[in-house]
């Protein structure tokens, strides 16, 4: 909590005094592209993050442990990568989700399965930006070459597992 | 370029709309089937995690907003669209991991690159970077949901993600690009 504080507001301090020496109205540019993304996001994140507290408390937990916990193995991987392509959303909803599986007992590896397979195939991301701009035979393609991305950093995270003990959360 | 957003807006209202009822609906159900004290312990608890990732989600955009304004688009286009081969690859996977912001920032950039006429594997390497190995995403989103030690992992477990992608599009049949993101040249071929 207190390392990833300092790293985004040292990160903060050092670009905000690089772009305010550069000048040429760059500062005022760059606070108003966050004011904007902030007025967007902060209002509605209390709400995704209550909603998914809800559902999660609502979950049948001891099953979602058994389809996604730690021990779950493959087929956990296997469901993980299921949801995550399913989330049609942005990160306001999906990260959220993400904690929700965290505290109903989700593995790491089935949580970086679970993200990637999310940002990978972004169903949302598709039908608004890859198909209208790029086509939809530059969608067949890049479905069919991010398919087996989820499973490979799966694998890696699962092998980096068994090497140093990394767990989610703050 | 005006189109994308205003969809983007309708669809995000509509998604925020619906995560509001299954609040509305998960608390009520939660305190008639849970009780009271479980109700208002998982309300405090998502209040709490919300208190303590807004800070972090404030500056990640700020961090955006300063790297959106240091590197201009054009000049990350201009600089891949002219490399291929591994270089291409590699050069795009870094691209794409430095690229800050949305896909409002993002999609000009590939557009422009295949306008551009840049190689199919480096545009599919410069995307799956963006969206699995997006420095933007893991400071204003991961590391404040889901701690350093967890986006640590998962970055270095992504690393060879858009290499994968950019070797197997390479090896599929060419993409047939919309009028709007074809080269010039070939734009010219498809009107004679």
């Amino acid at each position: 909590m207190i390392v990833s504080m300092s790293i985004i507001w040292g990160l903060v301090l050092v670009l905000g005094l690089v772009t305010y020496q550069r000048g040429r109205g760059g500062f005022g540019d760059a606070l108003m592209f966050a004011r904007k993304q902030a007025l967007i996001v902060v209002p509605r994140m209390p709400i995704a993050l209550i909603a998914a507290g809800f559902l999660a408390e609502l979950m049948p937990q001891e099953l979602m442990s058994v389809w996604i916990g730690s021990e779950s193995g493959f087929v956990g991987i296997l469901i993980a990568a299921g949801i995550g392509a399913l989330v049609p959303s942005g990160p306001i909803i999906s990260f959220p989700v993400a904690i929700a599986l965290m505290h109903l007992g989700a593995g790491v590896p089935q949580l970086v399965t679970f993200l990637t397979s999310w940002s990978a195939f972004a169903l949302h991301r598709t039908l608004m930006w890859e198909a209208p701009l790029m086509g939809w035979s530059f969608v067949s393609r890049l479905v069919a070459v991010v398919s087996p991305l989820p499973f490979v950093a799966a694998g890696i995270a699962a092998l980096v597992g068994t090497v140093i003990d990394i767990s989610a959360g703050l | 370029m005006s189109r994308p957003p205003t969809i983007k807006r309708q669809l995000f209202d509509t998604s925020f709309y619906v995560f509001l009822v299954l609040a509305v609906g998960g608390g009520i159900a939660v305190y008639f089937l849970k009780g009271e004290e479980i109700f208002f312990g998982t309300l405090q608890k998502d209040l709490t995690l919300f208190l303590r990732i807004v800070p972090q989600i404030v500056g990640g955009m700020l961090v955006g907003g300063f790297i959106s304004v240091l590197i201009p688009n054009d000049v990350v286009a201009r600089w891949l669209g002219r490399e291929s081969g591994f270089r291409g690859i590699f050069i795009a996977t870094i691209a794409g991991t430095v690229t800050p912001g949305g896909p409002i920032v993002s999609f000009p950039i590939i557009l422009a690159l295949a306008v551009a006429g840049a190689d199919i594997g480096a545009l599919l390497a410069y995307l799956t970077a963006w969206v699995t190995l997006g420095l933007n995403r893991i400071i204003v989103w991961e590391i404040p949901f889901m701690g350093f030690d967890f986006a640590l992992l998962r970055f270095v477990a992504s690393i060879p993600l858009p290499f994968i992608a950019g070797y197997l599009v390479r090896r599929l049949p060419p993409v047939i690009f919309p009028e709007a993101a074809r080269p010039p040249d070939e734009k010219r071929d498809g009107d004679a």
